[in-house]
């Protein structure tokens, strides 16, 4: 995978999380990337999507109850596993 | 020393030297008069007022606190740099009313004893009063013109035609209030009108219409920001910025008409000034709720 798919890989996720929280997807999609996969942004891998999806999961349910806001990112995310 | 251990300290100082003020100087005798006090009445009922302000002074620094532990986990970025700037702002408002009421107190008690030094006290709290809040809304307002241009977008032609409109009607009537009333003029200013419109009624106006811009500012922001999660954290802590903002322009009015307030009843200024403070109170928990929901999402 070259540098540059890896980083519209990290771009795209993030771009996702925007729709959600805003001006803090950034630090948010970094630090689950950082803290759970002890990758660091641009070491992103498509491989790494299904187990980071898993985390956003669990973080999101702590952030709200709306289960169909939650449902929905994580659609939107999955996509990209495609 | 940690932040927390900081606020802790200044709160504990302010509530002690505000209590001690307000318990063991001797009561004004013009105000027992008045209100056909005795001074065990007078006592508990200032015992009440420190109770009250104690409480009011620990949402307020506990809001501060809260807002700058959040500001502080994302000060690097664009919205950091925008709460930054608002959080100082709140900071100087929060301090506000422990400063003022503590400053009065003793300045009250010094006026009494040594007349001479009356008119200079009257002044210097008045200036005290004004410039406090107006460093805290000038912050605010620079925090929330960068969280509109975050956004990229200005006030709209309505909403500033509105406010243009408010604050004009605001502005004059208040003018009006303070150069009718010659007793005020004495009591409350100690100063000439001319000088009293220039340096003091200007700068209120001035104040007012930032704060009022600046509230919209953030409520605009709140609404059209991506974001459905952040929004609804966001959500709080506009309502707590708009109320401490909205309540401290009501405070300011009423205080600067607070020789009419002496006209009503005990019962009735009592009303006025808890149910004033208690919703400043509630915007200050307001901000500190919507500041530990941001928290949350910088920290899972």
């Amino acid at each position: 995978m070259s540098q540059e798919e890896v980083a519209t890989l990290y771009s795209e996720v993030v771009r996702i999380t925007y729709d959600y929280l805003g001006p803090a997807a950034d630090r948010f999609v970094t630090r689950q990337i950082r803290s759970h996969l002890g990758k660091s942004p641009d070491e992103l891998r498509k491989g790494d999507l299904k187990e980071l999806i898993s985390w956003i999961k669990v973080a999101v349910a702590l952030l709200t109850d709306d289960e169909k806001l939650i449902k929905r990112y994580i659609s939107d995310l999955r996509r990209l596993t495609t | 020393m940690t932040t927390k251990q900081k606020a802790l300290w200044a709160y504990l100082v302010f509530v002690a030297l505000y209590g001690c003020g307000t318990l063991l100087l001797p009561p004004p005798k013009a105000t027992l008069r008045m209100y056909h006090l005795s001074v065990l009445h007078l006592r508990l009922l200032d015992l009440s007022v420190i109770v009250l302000y104690a409480a009011i002074w620990w949402c307020a620094i506990y809001g501060f606190y809260s807002l700058s532990t959040y500001t502080k986990l994302i000060r690097k970025s664009k919205d950091g740099i925008a709460l930054a700037k608002i959080t100082t702002g709140i900071g100087f408002i929060a301090f506000w009313l422990p400063v003022s009421s503590t400053f009065s107190t003793y300045t009250d008690y010094i006026a009494q004893n040594h007349h001479s030094l009356a008119v200079p006290m009257n002044i210097a709290h008045n200036y005290l009063s004004l410039l406090l809040p107006l460093i805290g809304f000038v912050f605010i307002s620079m925090g929330a013109r960068t969280l509109s241009e975050i956004m990229k977008q200005r006030p709209s032609f309505k909403a500033l035609h509105i406010m243009s409109l408010a604050i004009i009607l605001v502005g004059v009537i208040y003018a009006h209030l303070v150069s009718t009333t010659h007793n005020r003029l004495n009591s409350v200013y100690s100063m000439s009108i001319t000088y009293i419109l220039i340096t003091l009624v200007v700068p209120y106006i001035y104040m007012w219409f930032v704060g009022m811009l600046a509230v919209y500012e953030i409520y605009n922001y709140r609404a059209k920001i991506s974001g459905a999660i952040y929004r609804q954290g966001w959500h709080m802590l506009a309502v707590g910025l708009g109320a401490i903002v909205t309540m401290s322009i009501i405070i300011q009015y009423l205080t600067t008409i607070s020789e009419k307030l002496t006209r009503l009843s005990l019962n009735g200024l009592l009303l006025i000034v808890y149910v004033l403070l208690i919703l400043l109170a509630v915007g200050y928990v307001c901000i500190a709720v919507g500041a530990r929901n941001l928290k949350k999402i910088e920290e899972v």
